[in-house]
């Protein structure tokens, strides 16, 4: 190997932090099991609305609350809806409300934590003590006490809200890391060579903070999705005629004798939210790993 | 220290404070009032409500005389129960809402804890991905379709406990119908307990120190639990905090779902009757709640770890 | 003329390329305004569907090209997001047109209602006194129900004529027109009367189903197997009464309560739920149908005072006081000089009640209502006791301070979860009330109140979730039964192209309220082609 200096480089080259972690990642079985199955499900949501002879939102007179046949795979529901359609096209719904809530909070929690670490001192203490405020409040009460006062409820409104009030994690989670991580010998270094403040954002820093990041926005994704389907529950969440997980399971929990109601988008959901779960698990073990 | 004390003290209130106009400012400016009903009310009526709830006078003297009143532990009258007072239903909510999430916090680390340790002794073996499985499964399914599913299998079909409502006396056949709320407000955070302490637990194992008593001859079981265990379990205690917040909302599905009269109930309640008394009454307890608690965690943690104090 | 005569008179207008006509309507009333071909809302579908559409394109949106998106509004509750589901898919399959659908809370779909900030809303009504009026009184231009904006002096006319009515079929008959004209000018889209359903233990005796669906319990009783041994009944009210001051109450909830705890002049008969003597044992009314004089009987109240006649006119004023923030006390302002009271335009003693002894209450209506032993059953007409009100303010309904004059008196009241009530010893007919004690449930949550009646927590619902309605209705313990109540929507008639009639009368036409009552409800409502139910012998829309 040795006299190659091209090959040497390419050795270098893999060993760095992202990729070490990407390859400790795709060993994890079940971490890579559950991207398999989550693009499965978020695949049939794009397509199975697409292909399907059902419209989501006619009703078959003649077949109201029927169970799962032939041409209903997963039944009807109490207006003669095909429930397949609705699954698939609710969960369109709740992975755009988890993906942009979640994408709303880590925008805003990273550039929040990011520039407080950076400003230091006062301005840090001041910052952070009003995340602290922030967390002292319910958050929960606070979004059901706006959305029970907007008039409408729309998808957009949800996901707002929601990623409004979840990124104070993330932003300490970026301060910390930011500020551990100025005072790392290798920056040190850095700027003792001369490379420039931006450089050593870009090429040192990030690399760092992304590890917590993706494995905290994996996570998250999953807790708004439940967050939205909780509002279902208590009647805040997307209006008729589009739906959403939250909503399908909250109507169908008053039926539970009709148990095509509950169990199909209960088990997307579930298995969505396993996944999810699974993927930030290894993801945070490939990551954590390389952190000591 | 005491500086320490103070300044958590100080940020608690003034969050309190903030959580009031807050909250004070969305109730009075919201869509909808309280006093509509199915018949348009004459003016004559709307102005009678106004008059009685103090509500025709300028914003800052309601929240004035409020405030006055939060000061005393009064929340004044509700508009959704007329004639009757915030605190008729808050103090009994109160208690069954405490009373309720401590149960279900108590039973949340009772079980949790030891899964989670349990699987961090079987790293990677079949009891830890199946104790894992179990726990994650926790965290998929819904507070709000674990209850129904529970009671439809062990009150509808089994007939094995009672399905809802508060227990009337301290008999076993009364607490037992504690027993499926307590199961499913605490389902979500045995998962995340269980977890958190698998994953503390395997941080710690394979720290130095661990390696030193291990060279030194130890057995295992030391080890475990004398060393290992003692520091592997601070990510579950730091969990503590933020798990009351997220108890608290567990709660509210958890009443609903059992028709049990929390403050859970009454706060939803109130949002969607535009109660502005009963909400603010209810965040202000919850948040006083939460942020009481937070305290005492860092109490604890700037006792038990100095470096947090001057932070 | 009847209703296939109707629909084959229709198809042939149909066949025959006329529009409008005005040959089989009743012959119109002086000054009429555009005559209107009647709207026959119960003709077969799909000659309905036919007219609506041939009425959209006349109104210029041929298949529905150009028509407005228009929003429904509707309050949260599964069935109604059902029913406007299914309503906004019929209008976009026959009619070509889209709507969207907006659900909000209680409190603000009323606010949205009554500030006329809708296009179409889901609108419902439960007539508190069995008479067309009691519906019909809604549209008038002076109603603060009727917020749409459709107004009609003709139709003012007819229902302030039908008030000055003595002749009670002359009075039906103008009232029927009256509706007729609301139905053809399409003010609203009707579509179903309501149906009580009742979910009752086999050992409940004693409850009959009736149009008001109010039960008195004194007659009650638990017999046969499985019957509590402790003889307490438990019946889930499904809410958490407003208030049990008779004159701040505006709910169901209240009323159930407080008509077992106060005893008004009257009260509702168990068997078809009229208004039978309670507290008066008889009642006269003058030939102009303007005074009525009530005799009580003799009663004491549960302090052993008596109950005089001076404390129902005492308890009425105190209602009707301006400074009482009541949303009920339009009750009263049947009673002369009330609405000028609550307006503050007029002293509180020139309420048109007075006492003449101790045992005559003499009543003077600001217009005849031969309904008015309705009204006197309601919460406000409920008499207190002046001491304990002056004694303790708001406290007086404390339960350890509460004076009543009723058949029970509540035991304990425990905020959000139950009421317990106890036969009051000192009442007038004490030893006529079997049942010794029951308790009031406040569970919300129709499947939870399901769930503890199954287990036997609970003896008594009146209401059924939609989802169980198939595999309840019908099985043991149900009892079901027309109630006074009607379901329809309204239009606000301030927007676009709502204010033509023909747009109005397409889209009540469209809508396939069969289906929606066998299919979506499936709780045997019956389909309505107008606002009040067929409860009225001798009363016809024409």
């Amino acid at each position: 190997m040795g006299s190659d200096p091209i090959e040497a480089l390419a050795a270098v080259e893999s060993r760095s932090p992202g990729r070490m972690a990407m390859r400790r990642f795709f060993k994890n079985r079940r971490a890579v099991i559950c991207i398999a199955l989550l693009l499965f499900v978020g695949g049939a949501t794009l397509v199975v609305p697409w292909v399907t002879r059902h419209d989501y939102r006619e009703s078959d007179w003649e077949y109201t609350y029927g169970e799962p046949n032939g041409k209903y795979w997963m039944g009807t529901d109490a207006i003669g809806r095909d429930l397949m359609v609705r699954v698939f096209l609710g969960g369109r719904i709740s992975f755009a409300i988890g993906f942009l809530a979640t994408a709303v909070s880590v925008i805003i929690g990273v550039a929040y934590g990011a520039t407080s670490a950076f400003a230091g001192g006062r301005i840090d203490a001041m910052m952070m003590r009003f995340v602290d405020i922030l967390y002292g409040m319910p958050y929960m009460l606070v979004v059901i006490i706006i959305m029970s006062l907007t008039e409408s409820k729309s998808v957009l409104i949800v996901f707002f809200v929601l990623g409004v009030f979840s990124w104070m994690t993330i932003s300490r989670i970026v301060r910390g890391q930011v500020l551990s991580l100025r005072e790392r010998e290798y920056v040190e270094a850095a700027r003792a060579l001369g490379v420039s403040a931006p450089a050593i954002i870009w090429r040192h820093m990030i690399p760092n903070i992304l590890g917590p990041v993706i494995v905290y926005t994996t996570l998250a994704i999953p807790s708004v999705m439940l967050a939205e389907s909780f509002l279902s529950f208590i009647g805040l969440g997307v209006s008729e005629p589009e739906t959403s997980w939250g909503v399908l399971i909250s109507e169908g929990q008053q039926a539970l004798d009709r148990w095509w109601f509950v169990t199909f988008p209960g088990a997307a959901l579930a298995i969505t939210l396993f996944c999810l779960n699974s993927i930030g698990d290894g993801l945070r073990d490939a990551f954590d790993v390389q952190q000591r | 220290m005491l500086g320490f004390l103070i300044r958590r003290f100080a940020a608690g209130l003034a969050t309190l404070f903030i959580i009031a106009v807050f909250s004070f400012c969305f109730t009075r400016l919201a869509p909808g009032s309280p006093f509509s009903s199915e018949r348009q009310l004459h003016p004559e009526i709307i102005k009678a409500y106004e008059q009685y709830y103090g509500l025709d006078k300028p914003l800052y003297v309601q929240f004035w005389r409020a405030l006055k009143g939060y000061v005393r532990f009064d929340f004044g009258p509700s508009t959704m129960y007329r004639g009757r007072s915030v605190n008729e239903y808050i103090e009994p909510g109160l208690g069954k809402s405490i009373q309720l999430g401590f149960l279900g916090a108590v039973f949340a680390f009772l079980i949790g804890l030891p899964l989670g340790v349990f699987a961090s002794a079987h790293q990677n073996r079949i009891p830890d991905h199946a104790a894992m499985s179990v726990a994650t499964l926790g965290i998929c399914v819904p507070n709000f379709l674990l209850g129904p599913l529970l009671v439809q299998l062990f009150s509808l079909k089994l007939k094995w406990l009672p399905s809802t409502l508060w227990p009337e006396d301290g008999s076993l056949k009364e607490l037992s119908k504690l027993i499926l709320p307590t199961i499913t407000l605490a389902m979500v955070h045995i998962a995340y307990i269980s977890r958190l302490g698998r994953a503390g637990m395997l941080d710690v194992m394979n720290k130095d120190y661990i390696r030193t008593a291990r060279a030194k001859g130890l057995n295992e079981w030391t080890v475990f639990v004398k060393h290992g265990l003692k520091n592997g379990v601070t990510p579950v205690v730091s969990y503590a905090g933020p798990m009351v917040a997220l108890v608290l909302t567990g709660s509210i599905v958890v009443e609903k779902v059992f028709a049990i009269p929390g403050l859970g109930q009454h706060f939803v309640n109130g949002a969607l009757n535009r109660d502005a008394n009963m909400i603010m009454g209810c965040v202000l307890v919850y948040s006083a709640l939460v942020i009481a608690f937070n305290f005492v965690v860092d109490v604890i943690y700037g006792l038990l770890d100095p470096r947090v104090r001057v932070s | 003329m009847s209703s296939s005569g109707k629909a084959a008179g229709f198809v042939l207008l149909l066949l025959a390329g006329c529009g409008k006509s005005d040959s089989p309507a009743p012959p119109p009333p002086p000054a009429a305004a555009a005559k209107l071909a009647p709207l026959d809302l119960s003709a077969p579908v799909e000659a309905r569907i036919a007219e609506a559409r041939r009425l959209l394109a006349e109104a210029g949106f041929p298949g529905g090209k150009g028509f407005p998106v228009l929003e429904v509004l509707y309050n949260d509750s599964e069935a109604l997001k059902k029913i406007a589901a299914a309503i906004q898919q019929m209008w976009n399959k026959n009619l070509g047109i889209q709507v969207v659908l907006r659900n909000t809370e209680w409190k603000v779909y009323l606010d949205l209602v009554q500030k006329g900030r809708f296009d179409i809303a889901r609108r419902a009504y439960f007539g508190e006194y069995l008479d067309p009026e009691s519906f019909l009184s809604l549209f008038t231009s002076d109603s603060g129900f009727n917020s749409g904006g459709w107004t009609s002096e003709e139709f003012d006319r007819l229902v302030a004529a039908s008030d000055r009515e003595n002749d009670p079929a002359k009075r039906l008959a103008l009232l029927g027109r009256a509706e007729r004209l609301l139905v053809d000018e399409a003010a609203l889209i009707p579509l179903y009367s309501g149906v009580g359903h009742n979910l009752m233990k086999p050992f409940i005796k004693g409850v009959y189903h009736n149009v008001r669906d109010m039960h008195p319990l004194q007659g009650v009783t638990l017999e046969g197997p499985g019957a509590p041994k402790d003889g307490v009944l438990i019946f889930n009210i499904a809410s958490e009464p407003h208030s049990i001051d008779p004159a701040l109450a505006d709910d169901i909830a209240s009323l159930k309560v407080l008509q077992h705890v106060f005893e008004g002049l009257a009260n509702y008969e168990p068997r078809d739920g009229t208004p039978v003597p309670a507290a008066a044992e008889r009642w006269d009314v003058s030939p102009d149908g303007l005074r009525w004089t009530f005799h009580l009987r003799p009663a004491a109240w549960s302090n052993g005072d008596p109950l005089t006649a001076a404390d129902f006119a005492w308890s009425w004023r105190r209602a009707i006081d301006p400074k009482m923030p009541s949303a009920y006390k339009e009750r009263l302002y049947v009673v002369k000089n009330a609405r000028a009271i609550a307006r503050g335009e007029a002293p509180i003693d020139s309420l048109g009640v007075r006492a003449e002894g101790d045992r005559t209450l003499v009543v003077d209506l600001e217009h005849p209502a031969p309904y008015f032993p309705w009204l006197v059953c309601l919460m406000v007409y409920l008499p207190v006791h002046r001491a304990t009100v002056e004694k303790y303010g708001d406290q007086w309904i404390q339960p350890a301070h509460m004076v009543h004059n009723g058949a029970y008196r509540l035991v304990e009241a425990r905020p959000a979860e139950s009421m317990t009530f106890e036969a009051n010893p000192r009442y007038r007919a004490a030893k006529d009330v079997k049942l010794k004690k029951f308790v009031f449930l406040h569970v919300v949550n129709d499947i939870t109140a399901l769930n503890l009646y199954e287990t036997g927590q609970c003896h008594w619902l009146f209401r059924i979730p939609l989802e169980k309605m198939d595999a309840l209705r019908g099985g043991p313990g149900h009892m079901e039964g027309p109630i006074h109540a009607s379901q329809f929507y309204t239009f606000n008639l301030k927007r676009k192209p709502l204010d033509d009639v023909r747009v109005r009368r397409a889209l009540a036409l469209a809508v396939d309220r069969e289906t929606i009552v066998k299919r979506v409800l499936r709780g045997g409502e019956e389909a309505s082609e107008r606002l009040t139910p067929r409860l009225y012998p001798g009363y016809e829309m024409k």
